[in-house]
């Protein structure tokens, strides 16, 4: 009976379940672990960098991916799926965004373009959903004036005794600050403060939960993040077979040109093998 | 005379002042010379402190205005904030593009304060989109020769909100096509002085033409309107009055965002300023 309902994924089962979603969601489960942490002056995405053979070349596998200057991406569950929804996401922030407003969208509003575009892969005749769960990260620059922003994190302070520096003063399209969003194949999508998944997503958020706190610096959450991907790596750690990609300060240095005034470097940047290998030496 | 864009005539004009920008247009509807309208604002707003200007023919002022308040609206829902002036100047843009071979026969201005830092913005564009950015003002319409004399002579950097709104009010007469007088004596006599109220007298007693739609402007009135005849008696009394404000509600309309007026008296607010970000403008 169940698998009457598992080829055609326009037709709902009588529980009132699409299956498919379901087994995207355990394709998901099996990927490799990735991990996400908000810190208040950035993010940290993280993740795994499996070879199947020794043989293979490290340098040439990448699974964290640029989408706008200011908003990268890692993934769970089927690589190839994955290199579609980039390609997906890096047009479509153009033609649905940059093309209009000659600005690159806010993160939430590349996030619902993609969890459309997987959305329709639910509802449309002869695909399969997606099997990847994304982590989407991102930094707004908001459009609300900076001091009004400012008093606010001083009242917020105030409030709440300095330890919630960070409760929600930071991120949004409004106030603008950092942004992590998790996007599941079925197209729902979900804001973190932060979050992991696939295989060890259980085990990993568990340790989150005990490492995270309010008002979190970015060194910090790079290191958390570190120990949490130790928590559940299988392999060994290293700068080759982990993959860190950070939102943080305007990387000036990646312009590729100097001296060209109001010109803004990249907040989304990978970091290489050598500077992760500094990490794990601090660790 | 056929060109689409000088049918119904009409001009508007944009400036930046000190922590203000001013738009103004005519309200006349014509038709070649014969005038059919005489309250047909070409101003629209769109946001917080955004606001545009549309010359050209008129079917496609209105066209244009309503897509661009769908664009708008859209933008708000979608996006649970009110769209900046920047953002909307290349929405403007981008949007006349798409028409590159069929284009809309107006010339957008755009004027606005940008709601991060409070900075004036004001640009124009020709029919297919292409912006000119500004620091000082902006001129389109069937009188943008007058209007360039106009600022070019009048503008300077820094005006505070009163006087930008003089200089925009002389704009404003200069563009009419009665009060040549006025015209005449901004053009000889008085392009250095500061406060150009004197000169523009010269204009009003023609002006009185056409009270009686005047003072029915004036009660369907622009905003910024009330804050205005309030503060007009503190540079002493001379210049303002009633029968001024009916002058620009016969001929135009000035709609100002600021921060401060120069009397710091507090900005009267539209009755929009006060929206959550999710809900529709008009």
């Amino acid at each position: 009976m169940a698998d009457r309902y598992s080829f055609s994924l326009t037709t709902f089962s009588p529980s009132g379940k699409l299956v498919q979603i379901e087994y995207a969601l355990n394709a998901v489960n099996q990927g490799v672990t990735a991990l996400g942490i908000k810190a208040t002056n950035g993010i940290v995405l993280a993740t795994e960098k499996k070879s199947s053979s020794p043989l293979a070349d490290p340098s040439s596998l990448s699974k964290i991916s640029l989408i706008t200057p200011n908003i990268g991406m890692v993934y769970s569950g089927m690589g190839p799926d994955y290199r579609v929804l980039v390609d997906r996401a890096r047009k479509v922030s153009h033609t649905g965004y940059k093309r209009i407003y000659n600005e690159y969208p806010p993160t939430r509003i590349l996030v619902q373009d993609v969890a459309r575009v997987m959305q329709e892969a639910t509802q449309s005749g002869g695909v399969r959903p997606y099997g990847v769960s994304l982590l989407v990260a991102g930094w707004d620059e908001g459009i609300l004036p900076e001091d009004e922003e400012g008093g606010e994190q001083k009242e917020g302070e105030k409030g709440e005794e300095g330890e919630k520096k960070a409760g929600g003063k930071t991120g949004g399209i409004l106030k603008g600050g950092p942004m992590l969003y998790q996007v599941d194949p079925s197209g729902s999508y979900f804001p973190w403060k932060a979050t992991a998944i696939g295989k060890s997503a259980t085990t990993a958020k568990t340790f989150l939960e005990k490492r995270y706190t309010e008002g979190l610096e970015l060194e910090d959450a790079v290191h958390i993040a570190l120990l949490t991907l130790k928590e559940t790596i299988e392999g060994e750690m290293n700068g080759e077979t982990i993959e860190i990609g950070i939102v943080g300060p305007p990387a000036d240095h990646l312009l590729g040109v100097e001296g060209v005034e109001g010109a803004v470097g990249p907040r989304f940047r990978k970091l290489t093998p050598q500077e992760i290998e500094d990490y794990l030496t601090n660790l | 005379m056929s060109s689409p864009f000088s049918i119904n005539g009409g001009a508007a004009v944009a400036m930046v002042g000190k922590d203000c920008v001013a738009i103004a247009c005519d309200l006349r509807l014509g038709l070649q010379a014969l005038t059919v309208s005489n309250n047909f604002p070409k101003i629209f707003q769109y946001g917080d402190n955004v606001f545009l200007g549309l010359t050209g023919l008129a079917t496609d002022v209105s066209t244009v205005s309503d897509l661009f308040r769908y664009k708008v609206n859209m933008y708000r829902l979608r996006e649970e904030r009110h769209i900046a002036p920047k953002t909307f100047a290349n929405l403007v843009s981008s949007s006349l593009y798409e028409r590159r071979f069929g284009p809309y026969f107006v010339s957008p201005v755009v004027a606005g304060l940008e709601p991060k830092t409070g900075a004036p913005f004001i640009c124009g564009f020709d029919s297919i989109g292409c912006i000119d950015f500004a620091k000082d003002f902006i001129v389109s319409g069937t009188a943008s020769e007058q209007l360039f004399g106009m600022c070019e002579s009048l503008w300077e950097p820094d005006m505070v909100y009163l006087d930008a709104f003089f200089v925009m009010r002389g704009c404003l007469l200069i563009m009419m096509p009665e009060p040549r007088c006025a015209l005449r004596d901004h053009i000889t006599g008085a392009p250095q002085r500061r406060r150009p109220r004197c000169s523009l007298r010269l204009g009003r007693p023609r002006l009185h033409h056409r009270e009686g739609q005047g003072h029915k402007a004036v009660a369907e009135g622009a905003a910024g309107l009330e804050g205005f005849r309030s503060g007009g008696g503190h540079r002493g009394s001379e210049g303002t009055n009633i029968s001024v404000m009916a002058e620009r509600a016969i001929y135009g309309v000035v709609t100002i965002g600021h921060s401060e007026t120069p009397w710091s008296r507090p900005h009267q607010e539209t009755s929009h300023q006060a929206q959550a970000p999710w809900e529709l403008w008009q």
